[in-house]
């Protein structure tokens, strides 16, 4: 097992966990594991890290898949894959894919599972955009008009990417392409970056004002170089042009 | 990488916009945020699903014990 990519899927993770949506109840674990320092990384104890990554119910299924039967489903590559998208997401085909998450974890997605099929069929990747977006229940509740409560949800859940403006102690301001809705329609207002507070959670690298960063739930998971950044964005982009070219399916759970 | 929950209202908060629930596993706190959006409303012993903190449905209690078979088999 990589520790190096174990630490990196925790600082990607522990958001989540931190507020009780997601991954095992052992919230100090995770993030005593999304804190340790890279260099740190020969110390982390590997059975211990495997069961906390076992209890992300969610992320895991996609990490085996990425990994393939003989590899490490916390490698790197592997986290990079589920978490920007890109690499390793891009050769895994459709058919294995939605075989993969239709037994592993197909009744406890937030869309009927036809729906999902609907959205690998179309091109969707096993990726954690895919996830939020074609796989749990925001998209739908927004057609449905609960945008109020849907936006929010997708702003958080999925990884958003942006610059740094400024930095006081642990908290930033990050410059972030958000999310709209217009017109029934999920949009990244690319043109328009709006200023978003965030905290830089531990573990996260020293940052400074024209730093690149990966957040999630409002919380800075990691730097961002320029070729992870283009693969975050890539990938978000192209899990809403799934969404839109599917348009309204039966997302009723 | 969050996936659906089951539970049952225990208690709603005074001013209706969330609940504590219980069963499936600790006691936990949710949005009621969708439902209320919705006109849906909710009450102390209906079943939800939750995905992300937010209860997205109302279950009756034949679906939500199946759904919680699925979620906790």
């Amino acid at each position: 097992m990589s520790a190096e990519g174990a630490i990196r899927f925790a600082r990607f993770a522990h958001p989540p966990n931190a507020l009780g949506y997601c991954g095992p109840s052992d919230d100090a674990s995770v993030r005593r594991l999304a804190v340790t320092p890279a260099l740190d990384a020969p110390a982390v104890d590997e059975a211990e890290v495997l069961a906390l990554a076992r209890g992300f119910e969610g992320a895991w299924p996609y990490l085996e898949l990425l990994a393939g039967p003989t590899g490490d489903p916390l490698s790197v590559d592997v986290v990079d894959a589920y978490w920007l998208g890109g690499g390793r997401a891009d050769e895994v085909a459709a058919d294995a894919f939605a075989t993969h998450l239709r037994d592993r974890v197909g009744d406890r997605l937030g869309v009927p599972w036809p729906a999902v099929e609907a959205a690998i069929a179309a091109g969707g990747r096993p990726t954690h955009a895919f996830h939020v977006l074609c796989a749990s229940p925001f998209v739908g509740l927004a057609r449905r008009g609960a945008i109020a409560a849907a936006l929010p949800a997708i702003e958080g859940c999925r990884i958003s990417w942006g610059e740094v403006r400024s930095v006081e102690g642990t908290g930033l301001v990050v410059d972030v392409v958000p999310i709209e809705w217009e017109d029934g329609v999920l949009r990244l207002d690319g043109a328009r970056p709006r200023a978003r507070t965030a905290v830089a959670a531990g573990g996260a690298p020293a940052l400074s004002a024209g730093d690149r960063v990966a957040l999630h739930w409002d919380r800075v998971c990691d730097r961002l170089e320029p070729e992870r950044w283009a693969r975050l964005e890539a990938t978000t982009h192209e899990h809403l042009e799934v969404v839109e070219r599917l348009g309204p399916v039966d997302d009723r759970t | 990488m969050c996936v659906t929950d089951v539970g049952r209202v225990t208690a709603l908060a005074a001013d209706g916009g969330s609940a504590e629930l219980a069963g499936g596993g600790p006691s936990r706190p949710v949005s009621l945020a969708v439902l209320v959006l919705e006109g849906v409303p909710v009450h102390v012993g209906d079943w939800v699903r939750v995905h992300t903190g937010l209860a997205v449905e109302v279950l009756g209690e034949g679906e939500a014990l199946a759904a919680l078979r699925a979620v906790r088999p």
